[in-house]
């Protein structure tokens, strides 16, 4: 039997974790439900030596209202985000995002903290979180900071997130401005897949005219992206057919996708054209 | 250095020596000798080894053994048996919805846990639930008509 690490910790507290976590150096790593990490150490075969759980930390899987914020612990799982109250009602474009995650056996292990750890440009949990204008807390020796999901990002497979730190929760502002939303996902399969093109869009829309805009494009860079442009045109703007289709050409324009196994940069593109499109209508049936 | 591994598996509590670096199914298998969880891609891809944990269906080959700490776990033998099957097993034997019967252990678990949370599930609903197994044989279409026909639908 082949093992992929020789001590596997499950300390109680965050205090532990980064105490660990200085003993250890890089001879540690963290895991929370384990469903990229292990993938990703049966495909380079190497051995780790220390492998820190936090799934035992109390309090780390909570999902609460905190301060005007929503408040997701690291430990929560996605089939807990999925079925909150809380999340459903504060921000149902999280709810759609998760659900596209994997599958049922994933989602009762994966964490969300853990999408966004994993820093994949075709996340579907951050892209949600980038249109929802979401903040990622991290813990470390200097004490507990709060970086947004933009800075947090900085390439794939690279976050903010240093050695002798983690993630301790993920948060989104909650304010009383009704916003709809909507999230579209393009991948080779209907489940179990990873994003060849992914959308979310969160839209305040008040008496038909556009007053806040977030556009929130994945898998076509190093990391998921504002269609900043995009957003600026929307604002003021009645959505109608002319809008969505100048809107969503935008959005393919501020585009910048590669060539993979998965696709070609030229029909990631035009995803992202249909996918904006697509979901814009969708907010547009959600306002009538 | 081995540890001692304490959970429930099928209403029985164990205690099972384990390296750390051990995965849930491979504990199940070879040191309890329950082989009807099955291993297929050790990735979590192919669901063949879907186990329930606390009641929630997750793939026991991308499980660190020591996660199971103190959970309940249930497996295909912990459903039914030869000598009493659950209606689930019954059905997908009746509708022919098992032909080399690799993957079937994996969606009796899903269709298991899906009929707990949701005894009359839609077609889309049941679809979702077994979106994590695979199955090379079948075509899925009789493996969704043994769980709806399982839930008395």
């Amino acid at each position: 039997m082949r093992y992929r690490w020789n001590t596997y910790l499950q300390p109680g507290t965050v205090e532990e974790v980064l105490k660990l976590l200085d003993k250890y150096g890089s001879d540690a790593r963290l895991i929370a439900g384990g469903t990229d990490l292990i993938v990703g150490l049966e495909k380079e075969e190497c051995v780790i030596p220390v492998l820190i759980d936090v799934c035992r930390i109390k309090g780390l899987d909570l999902i609460k209202l905190d301060d005007g914020r929503l408040s997701i612990g690291a430990g929560a799982t996605l089939d807990g985000i999925e079925k909150s109250e809380l999340v459903r009602d504060k921000a149902p474009l999280l709810v759609e995002a998760v659900h596209m995650i994997g599958s049922p056996q994933i989602r009762n292990t994966a964490t969300l903290a853990g999408n966004v750890g994993n820093a994949s440009p075709a996340a579907d949990g951050t892209l949600a979180l980038l249109a929802l204008d979401g903040s990622v807390r991290v813990a470390g020796r200097s004490g507990e900071r709060d970086v947004t999901l933009s800075d947090f990002m900085l390439g794939p497979g690279r976050t903010q997130c240093g050695p002798g730190e983690m993630i301790t929760s993920i948060s989104l502002p909650v304010d009383e401005v009704k916003t709809n939303s909507h999230f579209q996902k393009i991948g080779l399969r209907k489940a179990m897949n990873i994003a060849v093109a992914n959308v979310a869009i969160a839209l305040s829309i008040e008496e038909g005219k556009v007053r806040r805009s977030r556009i929130a494009l994945g898998a076509v860079g190093p990391t998921a992206i504002r269609a900043l442009a995009a957003e600026e045109a929307l604002k003021g703007k009645r959505l109608d057919d002319g809008v969505i289709n100048e809107v969503s050409e935008l959005c393919m324009e501020q585009s910048s996708p590669i060539d993979d196994i998965r696709a070609s940069a030229e029909y990631r593109k035009k995803l992202i054209r249909a996918l904006s499109k697509r979901c814009m209508e969708n907010v547009l049936c959600q306002v009538k | 250095m081995k540890e001692t591994l304490h959970m429930t598996v099928n209403g029985e509590s164990v205690a099972v020596s384990v390296h750390p670096g051990a995965m849930l199914v491979d504990v199940l298998r070879e040191d309890l000798q329950l082989l009807g969880t099955k291993i297929g891609c050790r990735e979590g891809e192919c669901g063949a080894c879907t186990v329930l944990m606390d009641g929630k269906p997750v793939a026991s080959c991308m499980v660190p053994a020591l996660k199971a700490r103190g959970c309940e776990i249930k497996t295909i033998e912990g459903v039914g048996t030869g000598e009493r099957p659950h209606v689930l097993q019954q059905s997908f034997a009746r509708e022919g919805a098992i032909q080399c019967g690799y993957c079937t252990p994996g969606f009796i678990m899903s269709a298991y846990a899906l009929l707990q949370e949701n005894p009359k599930p839609s077609e889309q609903e049941i679809r979702e639930a077994i979106s994590g197994n695979l199955c090379r044989c079948t075509g899925y279409t009789r493996i969704v008509s043994a769980i709806t026909k399982a839930s008395g639908q």
